[in-house]
């Protein structure tokens, strides 16, 4: 190579034009050796799959056909290679998932990510997504892609495992295990009398420099959607002004807020509600604990679902993730190692875990209505100059 | 990878009013500018002190403060961020001495400490190895006539420095307008934490793109202005590198030299590296497990060993190009290169996400794509340091060398290669350590499945796993410390 270049000195004017044309043999080297260097790159599956699915309205023809292909996957042979993104942490899920691999002896490759950014990568891959199936921690990323086109319909007897506020209103997802809103407090630090009934409530002097909170969570951002969709965006604005001015403590996520407070680095956290649980299972001496909030957004309780990608070249396998994670061993898993709520019946939830009919959330909460509000909840987090 | 700039074209004029551009623009800024100066002046410093006085532990001191290099600016802010946090590390110990609370160091200040403590190793590295080839008769000339010592820096050495310390104050400011990790930690509202901010929700969305172009307009602004300032004659003296006689210091100048070292060291090296083992040990007291933390190793050293390679190949005819025969295709290649490191790792990410699904989807999450991205923005480090070395081959050399009849191919091998190949290796080991902590652009392009270390620490640690997270680190800060130990000591010794 090296005597290559040195030819090229020859003539300083045909000196630019060989050089030009080495460089581009260099990429194209690199381009034809290293996808050997990296066994992990699975180029060949990144080709075009298929057709997009349908993103308007649907006849009924059109649904019942899609419906009946996806009964036809579930007898189908289950095996190949299943491509997941999740949305849902790695130290949450990861057990699930090679549980999965183990029985069903699919081979199982996961993308963890944020779902809310997972959402937009879909949205952006369209039909050549490599990805089967989307497991996402909140229902708003799921609205996200549904909104996009990019689901296939669930068939219902999948759908009717759940209880209806955990599905998806045109059955583009499934609920698989529920969270809820909460404030982790620090117990040394903070008496329930000043606490607020409210969400709003917190927007307030006595909690000056006391407050923590996760503005790229996904499921804070689904709060946010939740509040402009109930009270409005001014409303939301202001509170989210408010609580920039009084100095709060910014976390990349919701189990640091947890072991914030644990530490005595912080007083109240906004998360959900099972990274506390997480922390007491282990530790039942942490002066933390939840505290949930009476009505309004604060006190959401949000599915973590999952949907089926229509460009999905291994839908059999999809399918049988999803019984899997219906199943009464994952939901187990999720309440007993999570310390979620598990959404199918006769799962009896964690003696840790609240009676889920004695929180006070929202009714009626229409997901894919949600969906709309996440792009105008980043830009007030933005606005409010977080 | 700008035609998908061009698409965005709603309402602007919103966007400029919505969104408070010019006190991002402003803050990026005046971050850029505080870190080049405090940068330069900690490595120039160093380089002075190490090349050309005599001090005891010198080598030993020379590395230790290039380490820094190897602690992902993100890990470091991540461990100020916990230890001087208004109830974090530094108030739990003292507090016997009634200590309560402190003001956390967090904004700009926070910013502008984290980011000048892990980059002024760049300066070092690149400095040093200039300022050791560089002639130092002229010094001794300016020292018998009496200049005194200051003056002779200012006045002597720098200016013969010029080119190196523009090279290094780029690499340090494109680091700083590119990094999001330590600004996003310390709550420090530039453009690249306004990116990062939308691009998880919205990767699609038209802040990502907005922001994205004005800050490419930014590196393009800065590589022009750079420009500008080489116009102006380049300070080649000639003569010959000799063997550099290093100037004693007094007792007194050697207690100060030795403190100065240690502050650095101190806050650069130690209190994060502290913070870490503090977090290793604590958790595994607990009884938490480490095992399992080993899969980013095999693809972080594949990664930083294929892009290493591959840009030590291709800077090669870039850097000759550059410096000897001053075409215009050169320069522009030049200023192509320097650009490109400057777009922050999240842009081109970004654009090499939509290029390789709108046009290349055979090569979408594969391998080729994450190594030519690095490629991208990490071939300047590798032009940067052969550029540095050029600076030593003058044209005279060469005519010398074809005036006895060597052939051209010989001129390469005999004259210039040997004088450039530190250059060149240097700039290979800051691409390869470069490689081993990138994140942004990793975490969006690596294939399924395929981790590198910089992706588990900051998995780990954002899922609050700081025993995972630590002993991340320390794997990645020894696979790390090696090529950069060895790099220092290669540049001491000759």
């Amino acid at each position: 190579m090296l005597s290559t270049i040195n030819k090229v000195n020859q003539k300083k004017v045909e000196m630019n034009k060989k050089i030009t044309v080495i460089l581009i043999a260099f990429m194209l080297v690199l381009t034809a050796c290293s996808p050997t260097a990296g066994e992990q790159g699975p180029a060949g599956e990144a080709g075009p799959a298929g057709e997009a699915g349908p993103a308007g309205t649907v006849s009924q023809e059109a649904i019942d056909a899609a419906v009946e292909a996806a009964l036809a996957a579930r007898e189908a042979e289950v095996g190949g290679t299943l491509v997941i993104y999740s949305g849902r942490k790695e130290s949450l899920v990861a057990d699930i998932i090679s549980e999965f691999a183990a029985t069903s002896g699919v081979e199982v490759e996961v993308r963890y990510a944020k779902s809310a950014a997972l959402a937009g990568t879909l949205e952006l891959e369209g039909a050549i997504s490599p990805a089967d199936v989307f497991f996402s921690q909140d229902p708003v990323s799921l609205g996200v892609v549904a909104k996009a086109g990019l689901f296939d319909r669930l068939p219902a007897d999948v759908l009717d495992n759940v209880p209806s506020w955990a599905v998806d209103s045109n059955g583009y997802w499934v609920g698989t295990s529920g969270r809820s809103r909460s404030l982790v407090v620090d117990t040394r630090d903070v008496m329930d009398s000043e606490l607020p009934s409210d969400i709003y409530g917190l927007a307030d002097e006595k909690f000056r420099n006391r407050l923590g909170l996760a503005p790229t969570n996904s499921s804070f951002i689904a709060m946010l959607a939740c509040m402009i969709e109930s009270d409005g965006e001014e409303k939301v604005l202001d509170w989210l002004t408010t609580i920039n001015g009084l100095g709060y403590g910014e976390y990349p996520k919701n189990s640091p807020q947890v072991a914030a407070a644990a530490a005595g680095e912080l007083d109240i956290g906004m998360i959900n509600h099972y990274y506390t649980l997480r922390v007491l299972a282990e530790d039942a001496d942490a002066p933390i604990k939840n505290v949930y909030l009476d009505g309004g957004c604060g006190a959401m309780v949000m599915p973590a679902g999952v949907g089926i990608l229509s460009s999905s070249q291994n839908k059999p396998a999809a399918m049988a993730f999803i019984d899997f994670l219906h199943s009464k061993s994952a939901q187990e898993t999720f309440t007993n190692t999570v310390y979620e709520f598990p959404l199918v019946e006769g799962i009896q939830p964690n003696a840790l875990l609240p009676e889920i009919n004695s929180l006070n959330s929202p009714s009626n909460l229409n997901w894919s209505a949600l969906a709309l509000w996440q792009e105008k909840a980043v830009e007030l987090i933005a606005q409010a100059g977080f | 990878m700008f035609w998908r700039f061009a698409n965005f074209s709603k309402n602007l004029s919103s966007f400029l009013s919505s969104w408070d551009v010019g006190t991002l623009l402003f803050n990026t800024l005046l971050l850029f500018f505080a870190v080049i100066f405090t940068s330069l002046f900690l490595g120039l410093f160093i380089s002075i002190l190490t090349v050309r006085y005599e001090f005891p532990g010198s080598k030993l001191l020379f590395s230790l403060t290039i380490l820094p290099l190897v602690i992902p600016s993100y890990i470091g802010a991540l461990t100020y961020v916990s230890a001087f946090s208004p109830k974090g590390l530094f108030v739990s110990l003292f507090s016997r001495y009634g200590v309560n609370e402190i003001t956390g160091i967090e904004g700009f200040i926070g910013s502008w400490i984290v980011l000048t403590l892990f980059t002024y190793p760049y300066v070092q590295l690149i400095c040093s190895s200039a300022l050791r080839n560089l002639d130092s008769t002229v010094e001794d000339a300016a020292r018998s006539l009496g200049v005194k010592k200051i003056k002779m820096y200012t006045k002597v050495v720098i200016p013969r420095l010029r080119k190196p310390i523009i090279y290094s104050s780029l690499l340090v400011g494109l680091y700083v307008i590119s990094d999001f990790g330590a600004v996003s930690l310390m709550k420090y509202g530039t453009m690249t934490k306004a990116i990062y901010s939308y691009y998880v929700i919205n990767i699609n969305g038209d802040p990502v793109i907005f922001y994205s172009t004005i800050l490419i307009l930014l590196a393009l602004v800065i590589s022009f202005a750079q420009r500008g300032t080489e116009l102006s004659r380049s300070a080649k003296v000639s003569g010959t590198p000799r063997e550099i006689t290093k100037i004693k210091l007094s007792k007194k100048n050697k207690i100060l030299v030795l403190t100065f070292f240690g502050i650095v060291i101190f806050f650069s090296l130690l209190l994060p590296m502290g913070v870490l083992s503090y977090w290793l040990i604590r958790g595994l007291a607990n009884g938490n497990s480490v095992s399992g933390t080993f899969s980013g190793v095999a693809g972080s050293l594949t990664a930083a060993t294929v892009t290493s390679i591959f840009a030590m190949i291709i800077a090669t005819p870039i850097v000759v190009m550059i410096s000897q025969y001053r075409s215009k295709f050169g320069d522009i290649f030049e200023k192509v290169t320097l650009t490109l490191y400057g777009l922050p790792h999240i842009a081109v990410g970004i654009s090499m996400l939509f290029i390789t699904i709108k046009i290349f989807p055979a090569i979408y999450q594969t391998f080729t794509t994450l190594i030519i991205s690095y490629l991208i923005v990490f071939l300047p480090q590798a032009v940067g340091g052969g550029q540095a070395s050029m600076e030593q081959v003058k044209l005279s050399y060469i005519e010398a060398s074809s005036g006895l009849g060597l052939s051209k191919i010989d001129t390469f091998f005999k004259v210039t290669f040997p004088l450039i190949y530190r250059g060149l290796f240097a700039g290979a080991a800051l691409v390869f350590l470069s490689t081993m902590k990138e994140l942004p652009q990793t975490l969006l392009l690596r294939p399924t499945g395929f981790s590198t270390m910089a992706v588990d620490i900051w998995s780990y640690a954002s899922e609050a796993l700081f025993t995972q997270a630590a002993f991340s680190a320390f794997i990645l800060l020894a696979i790390s410390a090696l090529p950069t130990y060895i790099l220092s000591t290669r540049n001491l010794n000759n």
